[in-house]
């Protein structure tokens, strides 16, 4: 392969903005406040409550008009997207076009935003705290739909020292509604079972901020609990990582979501498609409870479609009945958690967990629906996947 | 490669060297970028020669430079096992790891160590296949070296060669 000049010359580029990323300082990312307080409307007195009834701010371009639902009011389907963005997501197509994962992650959440009727759906991207590594910027940006409108976003910091999505979490409890059903939908990279170390920091541009499956797990729990008494807090929880369907991943979030959403193995970052939902909110509403598998086995097979016409690695996409699958690891723990690296060490090779003795076969009278399809090459080219779960080697 | 093109190839080098830090971060993400800006850029060249041992041909090059470019890396990371930082090891561990990956991308192609040889209607999937092995949501995207030198190395493999 030759290089062309034009090569040569945006890596000179390159490394002049590197040096420049170097010498930048740290100022604080500032928050662009968009969005009616809901806090003042609740505890501040009548002008305030008056704000919320009254239509937007005129300041913000983004803003609905007289769509924002007053806090409080019920809304039947609630989506939350927490999608990842400081970290390597570009890929490239079949067309040999770049692609940034991330962002198109975000333009699947804004459609399902715009088209999913009267759901309340929240956008949280997180993004790289530093602007071509020079430039402090805010790094992270929160959008809220309702009923199908915009009805505003917010800058935050994803401050240096706090878990990951703590933040995220704090915006949701001030502006979220009651929601009769909930759905939460995480794209990024796996999540390393114990914090990476510096050297291979999750968030590029924020190393020393914390995340991993513990930290993950309290976020999620930080997302507060769902309107249905004695019911877990989220319908469908979806992961759209590398990893996410291990055992260790899946005991520890099945005390949160009726169903998990995950890919045992590797996902390329052409990602779970999360757009069927536009479709099923008409077609089977989640008002019934038998509806919520039914949505998961969808947007599982959409996704699996998706991935297998895209690519050529392995495609794995499961959904796990998540009481079924914990009780199913609860009484096979011995194998799996005695295992070297069974909570996933990060970057460890993974095997089947069907594959160690005393598991089990798991599969689906472990609640588990698996869609596998193994590579077109490689030395797992004619590989079988039976029990649904990965465990680390 | 022209000698202008080679001197501000040894400039970027040298900047980046310079610049990298010792544990990537935002950085990085440049480097890892130009990684797989490179393994698109072959996939393309794949798929526009028409004779499939010509496709071959290019891609068994493009195969073996980087096996032996990763193995030569992963040589010079540093002494001994024992000498080496933690982070040092990690590097040649993530090295050597991809250089086997690599070699067994290679002997696919040509059918063998035991696997099926490639055959002629399947190689600009196998291009392809090939990219998208760095392109998986594991952690830093599956290909991830914690020195930005290291990947820095890589990139001047496929763009000087």
């Amino acid at each position: 392969m030759r290089m062309g000049t034009g090569h040569a010359i945006r890596m000179v580029a390159a490394a002049t903005s590197l040096f420049a990323w170097g010498c930048g300082g740290s100022k604080p990312a500032t928050a662009l406040q968009a969005l009616p307080d809901p806090s003042r409307a609740a505890h501040s007195g009548p002008a305030a409550a008056v704000a919320d009834a009254a239509p937007p701010a005129p300041s913000s371009p983004d803003l609905g008009n007289s769509q924002v639902s007053p806090v409080g009011d019920t809304v039947p389907l609630q989506f939350i997207y927490v999608i990842h963005g400081d970290a390597g997501y570009s890929y490239y197509g079949r067309d040999g076009k770049r692609r940034q994962a991330d962002e198109e992650a975000v333009a699947q959440a804004k459609t399902v935003a715009r088209e999913a009727g009267d759901a309340q759906v929240f956008l949280f991207h997180q993004r790289p705290h530093r602007f071509l590594g020079m430039v402090p910027a805010d790094d992270g940006l929160m959008r809220l739909y309702r009923n199908g409108k915009l009805a505003g976003s917010e800058k935050y910091a994803r401050s240096g020292t706090r878990d990951a999505m703590q933040a995220e979490g704090e915006l949701y409890r001030k502006y979220a509604s009651p929601a009769r059903h909930r759905i939460f939908l995480y794209f990024g990279h796996e999540i390393p079972a114990d914090s990476a170390p510096a050297s291979r920091p999750y968030s590029r541009s924020k190393p020393r901020l914390a995340f991993n499956l513990a930290s993950f797990t309290e976020a999620v729990h930080g997302f507060g609990p769902g309107l249905r008494p004695d019911a877990k807090p989220f319908d469908l929880l979806v992961l759209s990582t590398c990893h996410g369907g291990t055992a260790a991943v899946t005991s520890a979030l099945a005390p949160y979501a009726d169903f998990l959403l995950a890919s045992p193995g590797d996902l390329h970052l052409t990602y779970l498609d999360s757009r069927a939902s536009v479709r099923l909110v008409r077609e089977r509403p989640l008002s019934a409870d038998a509806n919520v598998e039914s949505w998961g086995k969808t947007l599982a097979s959409d996704s699996f479609a998706q991935l297998c016409e895209n690519t050529a690695t392995s495609v794995t996409v499961a959904l796990y009945e998540t009481d079924k699958a914990a009780a199913y690891l609860q009484a096979h723990r011995d194998a799996w958690a005695g295992a070297p690296g069974a909570a996933g060490a990060s970057g460890d090779a993974y095997r089947d967990c069907a594959a160690i003795p005393g598991f089990g076969p798991g599969g689906l009278e472990a609640g588990v629906t698996l869609l596998y399809r193994a590579p077109l090459f490689g030395a797992d080219k004619g590989k079988t996947f039976q029990s649904g779960w990965e465990c680390a080697l | 490669m022209h000698g202008f093109q080679r001197f501000l190839a040894i400039c970027a080098f040298c900047a980046i060297s310079a610049a990298a830090p010792a544990k990537a971060s935002a950085g990085s993400g440049f480097l890892e970028e130009r990684y797989h800006a490179a393994l698109n850029d072959m996939v393309q060249q794949v798929r526009q020669i028409p004779d499939p041992a010509a496709k071959r041909e290019h891609l068994e090059y493009f195969l073996t430079r980087m096996q032996h470019g990763l193995q030569k890396a992963a040589a010079e990371t540093g002494g001994s096992p024992g000498a080496l930082s933690q982070a040092q090891q990690a590097d040649r561990a993530s090295l050597t790891a991809l250089a086997e990956k690599y070699a067994a991308y290679a002997s696919e192609l040509n059918g063998i160590a035991g696997f099926t040889r490639v055959p002629d209607a399947g190689l600009d999937e196998f291009a392809g296949y090939v990219r998208q092995g760095s392109e998986q949501a594991a952690i830093g995207g599956g290909v991830y070296i914690s020195s930005g030198v290291l990947i820095l190395i890589l990139i001047l493999i496929i763009l000087l060669t």
